[in-house]
């Protein structure tokens, strides 16, 4: 479009009164194509007389439809957070104190009609000024930023667990380590007894056993989702294969594992699949009180979005408060004494869950047991 | 060298607990030594004995990071008990993790963090600056 208008002095009144309603129609598209493909919305603040025209897209932001909300400053003033309402009008007054110099801009959280929170990215600039040098009118964007903020929090999330992550191995491989180098200088003491000589050499091998086990389990879970083969995956069949390879533990403990033979087929990765629920099915016969048979029930079903599976055992449970921390690496809730484990069973089955784009949680635990439930998403 | 009337470890690594023992034995810092794997076994014993003055810990070594009770879940439960101001705990851990340096900022009943094994010259430091 030309906004050289040399041109139009040729022209009569109409024509030149044409040309520039076309030209205002083209902007006006313009900025409203701009407007809804970005889901900006603004707002034009008459400060004097305090009434603000609010854009449609604007409340749409926040599930109002055009009529639903008045054109007001009180409007946006109501449904802002509390919090963060201070910092606006700390951020008006310097823009306007400054004359404009100082950038008006803010991100603020605002209550959606259905409760949610949105995150805006509101920024704004007074365009005209009286003969005193008040501010008369304002005019303003808002973004929804919501997407981003959601990807900032997983992103911190992750370096959270990243960290516990980095300790978990600091840690764990070095109290084996740390073991056996204090029971060498031991060994080495004058005037120790054969049965002290045969303890400490016992602890030295249980210790290298261990820091191996530690090591494998590290490198089994870096693998994990490095060759992913997506494919249709019969999960009864799968579970009859594993209890197949379970089947000396199975028989050894008289263990029942249910599940409906044709339980569900679904796009997965069959490999990583396969080890979580052997991580689930030989927790499930592991963790049991004293005398009690394990029975494992693994039922199937489905929503919008995932495919959800539930592993129930009769085991000793696990208390509220710790069930978060089940699914952090080398966090054994129980006693090496009582159940032996490295701790990272768990830990392979929320990075097999999450690769399905899913997740893996305990819905339920008490002292007759727990269910875990996976959600394997149906996109993947 | 001075000596304490009893000393209590708290960690669910046996080897940890035999080094600790042989330590405290060898260089006599006391004649009794309460060694305990299972946190919650600790806390009964606390508990059990704690109108009796003779019997309470001068000091207890504690593992942070154990299975069950951790060290964390022992000190929320201790606070509840009467009479613990004269008993002073140290933490015990292999590394630190930065969630956990804060958390005994926060908490006053911790004396300070020891990483581990202990020497005879951290147990040797603390009985002199402490009793």
């Amino acid at each position: 479009m030309s906004s050289d208008t040399s041109h139009l002095s040729k022209l009569s009144t109409e024509e030149r009164l044409a040309w520039y309603k076309k030209e205002l129609e083209d902007k006006n598209l313009i900025i409203d194509t701009i407007l809804e493909s970005t889901m900006a919305g603004y707002w034009d603040w008459l400060i004097q007389e305090n009434t603000e025209y609010l854009s449609p897209t604007f409340k749409k932001m926040f599930g109002y439809e055009d009529h639903e909300m008045e054109n007001h400053p009180d409007s946006w003033q109501k449904i802002i957070h509390p919090d963060d309402l201070p910092n606006v009008f700390e951020c008006f007054n310097a823009h306007v104190e400054s004359k404009g110099k100082v950038p008006f801009s803010n991100t603020v959280r605002y209550a959606h009609k259905d409760g949610s929170t949105v995150n805006v990215f509101c920024s704004g600039q007074v365009v005209q000024w009286d003969e005193e040098g008040k501010p008369i009118r304002m005019i303003g964007a808002h973004i929804d930023i919501t997407p981003l903020k959601q990807i900032e929090q997983q992103f911190t999330l992750r370096n959270n667990e990243l960290e516990d992550f980095a300790y978990a191995t600091s840690h764990d491989l070095k109290e084996p380590l740390r073991t056996i180098s204090s029971f060498i200088e031991l060994l080495g003491q004058e005037g120790i007894g054969d049965d002290q000589k045969k303890q400490y050499l016992d602890i030295i091998g249980q210790s290298s056993k261990r820091m191996t086990l530690l090591i494998q389990g590290l490198l089994d879970h870096s693998r994990i989702g490095k060759e992913l083969e997506l494919e249709s995956v019969n999960v009864g069949k799968l579970l009859d294969d594993l209890c197949s390879d379970l089947n000396h533990s199975i028989e050894d403990k008289q263990a029942k594992i249910e599940y409906a033979k044709e339980l569900a087929t679904i796009q997965a990765y069959p490999t990583e699949l396969r080890t979580l629920f052997q991580n689930l099915v030989s927790n499930g016969i592991k963790f049991m009180p004293e005398g009690r048979k394990p029975e494992i029930q693994i039922t199937h079903e489905e929503d919008k979005y995932f495919h959800i599976f539930h592993v129930k055992d009769n085991g000793i449970g696990i208390l509220p408060e710790k069930q978060d921390k089940i699914f952090k690496l080398f966090a054994r809730l129980n006693s090496s004494n009582d159940y032996e484990g490295t701790g990272i069973g768990l830990t392979h089955c929320k990075k097999i869950a999450e690769i399905h784009k899913g997740s893996i949680k305990v819905s339920a635990s008490g002292e007759d047991g727990t269910t875990f439930s996976i959600y394997i998403n149906r996109v993947i | 060298m001075k000596k304490v009337d009893s000393i209590m470890l708290i960690d669910d690594h046996e080897p940890t607990n035999i080094i600790h023992e042989m330590i405290i034995k060898n260089n006599n810092f006391t004649d009794k030594i309460l060694t305990y794997t299972d946190a919650a076994k600790a806390l009964d014993y606390l508990k059990g004995t704690f109108s009796e003055t003779s019997s309470r810990p001068s000091i207890i070594f504690l593992d942070i990071n154990m299975p069950g009770m951790d060290g964390w879940d022992f000190l929320k439960e201790y606070e509840k008990l009467d009479e613990k101001s004269e008993v002073m705990i140290m933490m015990l851990s292999t590394s630190l993790h930065p969630q956990d340096s804060t958390k005994a900022k926060e908490n006053s009943h911790i004396k300070t963090f020891l990483s581990k094994p202990l020497t005879k010259e951290m147990i040797e430091e603390i009985i002199n600056d402490n009793f």
